[in-house]
């Protein structure tokens, strides 16, 4: 365990292992956190609520098992908060959204029901996009979530306030769901590690849907290890989703150590290379000859067309599927959406079925190109996630028209390919800009090759110590 | 044949039916070919045989445990 007198600067597997082992308890570390969230969320606004004292109620009782004796779990006590769209039967849920505010859902969420089960403790409810649409982060909503690294930059999102509240150590790890880049995009931003699992691993049951066909839940944190104790927690076969994957979960955590030497690392030759800024490509090279250091192959790859193609058609199913959900309110209160959202779903109301089934029907071909191309030369791509460091607030909340879409668009190029492949991916910080943001990497595996995705960026992390770095705002 | 402002608003009144302004009713179309072209851009992948569930199978087919 690192030396240290605030639990709260601890990573999550450190503070997990240091209350098992006893050399911290759950009250200390939850009174850290919240004494760091009332000191800091009025300026980063990641949260939309805080429990405080639930929270510090389940710690007495985390603390009395550890004296008792207990089986602990292997999150037993670690603070967490989550993007605010997991349900808890009779607790408020409301997505970010007026149309959702008061809403007390009758069921709890699997991956909510996991994580309690694990042990861990609950702060509160995180700020997101509305309705999980929109990568930049901004939500008229709710109170400016900012990125704890310059506060007048957007922290990206959906997953917004996730990725501010693991970067300002207001909780050890995050749930947030990824669509097209919601879980990479504000890890990225934030400088933390965010996990995109395979479509498939994670249940959804519990969690509100934005589009099913390409949703998946993934965790934030400081870093790989802490995200590949969350993914064991969260994985695995659940009756009440009857999409999630039957396929073994590995001991992701037990895998962390195995050597990197001989992976093949693929470096993309054409579209993920595409807008790239300057310090951005030039950490995101840094980064290649540290896993270079490590072992492993580094070899340049030509992604398929395969690759536009799902980044062409991702809107369509998302938006097909958006509209779906919302249509009823839609029609009866359009007025309780903010005016982003409710242009973002209109086009889903004129989208052609045969369309829309026709994407469904390509994306098995399209994936079986993917892998053919990229896969035969490489175990894993390596891209940047976002092409430049996040923008201004006021470049998301006064721009307008092209050049403000063209933003937008950017932000998630080289994430949404990967929704609609199904593949996993991880987010990994590699360095600041010259302005002193965030820029990460992204590694692209095969379906279910998390763990191989887990130990390449463990390894780096190894070499690195961007991810302990503690943003001052 | 593209999509049009007229088209979305015949489909809106007979169809969709939500609220929409004069000015969105003209943007629209300009996204909506855009993802008419993306659709169109895969026609001639498309197998007769292939369904949505597919895309599951492929993705179990190409995993490889560690």
């Amino acid at each position: 365990m690192t030396v240290t007198d605030d639990p709260a600067l601890l990573s999550l597997t450190e503070l997990a292992d240091g209350i098992a082992a006893r050399r911290v308890t759950a009250r200390a570390a939850t009174e850290a956190y919240l004494a760091r969230i009332a000191a800091l969320d009025p300026v980063v606004a990641a949260f939309v609520a805080v429990d405080g004292e639930g929270a510090l109620r389940a710690a007495e009782a985390a603390d009395a098992a550890v004296a008792r004796g207990d089986r602990l779990g292997p999150l037993h006590g670690v603070p967490l908060a989550h993007k605010d769209m997991y349900y808890r039967a009779g607790e408020l849920t409301e997505c970010g959204s007026r149309v959702r505010a008061g809403f007390r859902p009758d069921t709890t969420a699997t991956v909510l029901k996991r994580l309690d089960d694990a042990g861990a403790i609950t702060l509160g409810r995180l700020a997101m996009v509305e309705f999980a649409m929109g990568p930049h982060g901004y939500n008229e909503n709710l109170r400016q979530c900012r990125n704890p690294w310059r506060l007048d930059h957007v922290p990206c999102g959906s997953s917004s306030g996730s990725g501010v509240a693991v970067a300002a150590r207001l909780a050890a790890g995050s749930l947030g769901s990824d669509t097209g880049g919601s879980v990479r995009c504000p890890a990225s931003a934030n400088g933390v590690v965010g996990l995109l699992p395979t479509w498939s691993r994670v249940s959804r049951h519990g969690a509100m849907p934005m589009s099913p066909s390409l949703d998946s839940v993934g965790p934030l944190a400081r870093t790989a290890a802490d995200c590949a104790r969350l993914l064991g927690v969260i994985a695995g076969a659940d009756p009440l989703d009857t999409t999630s994957s039957f396929r073994a979960v590995p001991d992701y955590a037990a895998g962390l150590s195995r050597p990197v030497a001989g992976v093949r690392v693929g470096i993309p030759e054409n579209y993920f290379d595409e807008g790239v800024g300057p310090e951005v490509a030039e950490r995101v090279a840094a980064a290649v000859v540290e896993l270079r250091g490590l072992g492993a192959s580094i070899v340049r790859v030509t992604v398929p067309e395969a690759v536009q193609l799902a980044a062409d058609l991702h809107p369509l199913m998302m938006k097909s599927e958006g509209a779906a959900n919302h249509q009823a309110t839609m029609r009866a209160a359009p007025e309780r959406y903010s005016r982003e959202v409710r242009q973002r779903l209109q086009a889903g109301y004129f989208i052609p079925a045969a369309d829309y089934v026709q994407a469904q029907k390509v994306r098995g071909r399209l994936l079986r190109d993917f892998a053919e191309a990229v896969f035969a030369r490489a175990d894993v791509l390596l891209t940047p996630v976002l092409p430049r460091a996040a923008p201004t607030i006021a470049e998301t909340t006064t721009a307008d028209g092209p050049s403000y879409l063209a933003m937008v668009v950017s932000l998630t190029r080289n994430t949404k390919p990967v929704n609609f492949l199904g593949l996993p991916a991880i987010s990994v910080p590699c360095g600041f800009t010259t302005a002193g943001l965030p820029t990460s990497f992204q590694l692209i595996g095969r379906p279910f090759a998390e763990a191989l995705l887990l130990r390449l960026a463990h390894g780096y992390q190894s070499r690195t110590a961007w991810h302990r770095i503690v943003p001052q705002g | 044949m593209a999509v049009t402002e007229a088209l979305v608003r015949a489909q809106n009144a007979a169809l969709a039916q939500i609220p929409l302004t004069d000015l969105r009713a003209a943007e629209l179309p300009v996204e909506l070919n855009q993802l008419a072209a993306a659709a169109e851009a895969v026609r001639s992948l498309l197998q007769f045989d292939a369904e949505p569930a597919d895309f599951v199978r492929t993705l179990h087919a190409l995993a490889v445990d560690e």
